[in-house]
C-alpha cells in the first residue's frame, strides 16, 4: 500500500465517472421548477390523514345516530318496514297520501327527506331467477306528512 | 450578493481554482442565508450557487452510489431540494460540500431501499439471471472515462465508496467518517481493504 498507488488512484479518479456530465443544464432547470410546486411532506400527510380520519368517524357517528333516533322515535321495526306499503298504513294507522308518480313528487313542496329502500325477494318456482319487489320510501323532514313514490 | 462564476471544468472534486470557487460559494451561501433567510429570491440565488459549486459533485457521488443515471438525477434533485429548503438548517461545523455529500448519502440510501421495496412487492416472480449485462452495467461499460473507474464502480458499495470519497473528492478521515457515519478506524478499514481490491483487479487486467 504505497503512497504512489494512492497517487495513481487520484490522479485517475479525479474526474467523473463517466464521460458525460449528468449534472446538466436540463437537470438544473428540473429543480429549479420543483422550488415552485408545493410539497407534501410526511407531516402533512400524517395530518391530512387525521383530518379525513376524523371527518369520516363524524360523518359516520352523524348518520348512525340520525338513523337510531328516527327509527326508534317513529317507532317502526325492521319488519313493519318490511311490510308492503298498503299493509303498513294499516298497522301504523297514521295518515299517509300517495304520490302517483315522479313528477308529482318533483313538484311537491318536500325540500329534503328521509328515504327508506324496501326490497322483497322470494324464490319463483316456474324459473331460476327470483321475485323481487322494490319500494321507496321518502320520509319528510320537519313534520310533514308521509308520502309514498310508487 | 456573490458573484461565483459558473465552473467550467471538466475535474469535478479536483484542487486549485475550482476549490477556490467552491470555498468562496460556500462563503457566499454563508452570507446570503444570513443576511436574508426568509427572502426567497436570495435562497434561490443561494441554491444557484450551490448548484454551480457543487451539482457535479452531488450527481456523481450519487451516480457512484447507484450505479444508475435515472436515479442519481432523482437523487440530485432532492438533494437540492432538500438543500433549498433545509437552508437555514446548515451548521457551519461541517463544510458546504461535507453537507452536500451528506444528504446526498443518505437520500440515496433512501431511494435504493425504496426501490429494492418496490422491486420486491410488485414483482410477484423473480426474474430469471442470464448471462445479460444490465442497462447500468452498460452505461458504465460505456461511459465510463477509464478503467480505474470501472474497476472502482465494480466493487461492493462500502467500499466504493469510501475509495471514491477518498481518490474523487480526497476528503479527509474526519469527513469521510461524517458522512459515511462511521468511525475514523473504520473508514480506514475500509480504505485499506479497497485498496486491496483495487490493486487484486489492476493485476488482473494487467495479466490479460
Amino acid at each position: 500500500m504505497d503512497d504512489r498507488f494512492d497517487r495513481e488512484l487520484k490522479e485517475e479518479l479525479a474526474r467523473g465517472p463517466l464521460t458525460r456530465d449528468g449534472f446538466d443544464e436540463r437537470l438544473r432547470r428540473r429543480i429549479e421548477e420543483r422550488l415552485d410546486s408545493p410539497r407534501r411532506g410526511p407531516r402533512r400527510i400524517l395530518l391530512s390523514a387525521a383530518v379525513y380520519a376524523a371527518a369520516g368517524m363524524l360523518a359516520v357517528a352523524a348518520v348512525w345516530s340520525g338513523v337510531w333516533r328516527f327509527v326508534w322515535t317513529e317507532r317502526y321495526t325492521a319488519d313493519e318496514l318490511a311490510f308492503p306499503v298498503r299493509e303498513q298504513v294499516a298497522v301504523s294507522g297514521r295518515e299517509y297520501y300517495v304520490i302517483p308518480d315522479r313528477q308529482a313528487f318533483a313538484d311537491a313542496a318536500i325540500r329534503s327527506a328521509f328515504l327508506i329502500g324496501l326490497r322483497r325477494g322470494a324464490p319463483n318456482p316456474a324459473g331460476a331467477r327470483a321475485v323481487r319487489g322494490y319500494r321507496t320510501m321518502p320520509l319528510p323532514v320537519g313534520g310533514g306528512s308521509w308520502c309514498i313514490i310508487r | 450578493m456573490g458573484t461565483t462564476a459558473r465552473r467550467t471544468d471538466t475535474f469535478s472534486g479536483s484542487s486549485g481554482k475550482a476549490e477556490e470557487s467552491m470555498l468562496e460559494s460556500g462563503r457566499n451561501l454563508e452570507w446570503i442565508v444570513c443576511a436574508a433567510p426568509d427572502d426567497p429570491e436570495a435562497r434561490r440565488a443561494a441554491l444557484g450557487e450551490l448548484m454551480d459549486a457543487y451539482g457535479r459533485d452531488v450527481w456523481n457521488y450519487a451516480f457512484s452510489i447507484t450505479r444508475k443515471w435515472d436515479m442519481a438525477d432523482d437523487i440530485t434533485q432532492e438533494v437540492f431540494l432538500k438543500a433549498f429548503r433545509h437552508l437555514h438548517n446548515f451548521r457551519h461545523v461541517a463544510s458546504v460540500r461535507t453537507w452536500l455529500l451528506t444528504i446526498t448519502r443518505n437520500t440515496a440510501i433512501d431511494f435504493m431501499r425504496s426501490a429494492f421495496l418496490r422491486r420486491v412487492t410488485l414483482v410477484d416472480r423473480p426474474s430469471e439471471r442470464g448471462q445479460l449485462r444490465s442497462a447500468e452495467q452498460e452505461v458504465i461499460e460505456r461511459m465510463a472515462v477509464n478503467e480505474t473507474w470501472k474497476q472502482g464502480l465494480s466493487l461492493p458499495r462500502k467500499y466504493r465508496e469510501v475509495l471514491i470519497l477518498f481518490a474523487h473528492y480526497q476528503l479527509t478521515l474526519k469527513e469521510m467518517a461524517e458522512i459515511l457515519g462511521v468511525t475514523e478506524g473504520t473508514v480506514k478499514s475500509r480504505l485499506f481493504h479497497a485498496r486491496r481490491k483495487m490493486m487484486s483487479l489492476k493485476e488482473k487486467a494487467s495479466d490479460g
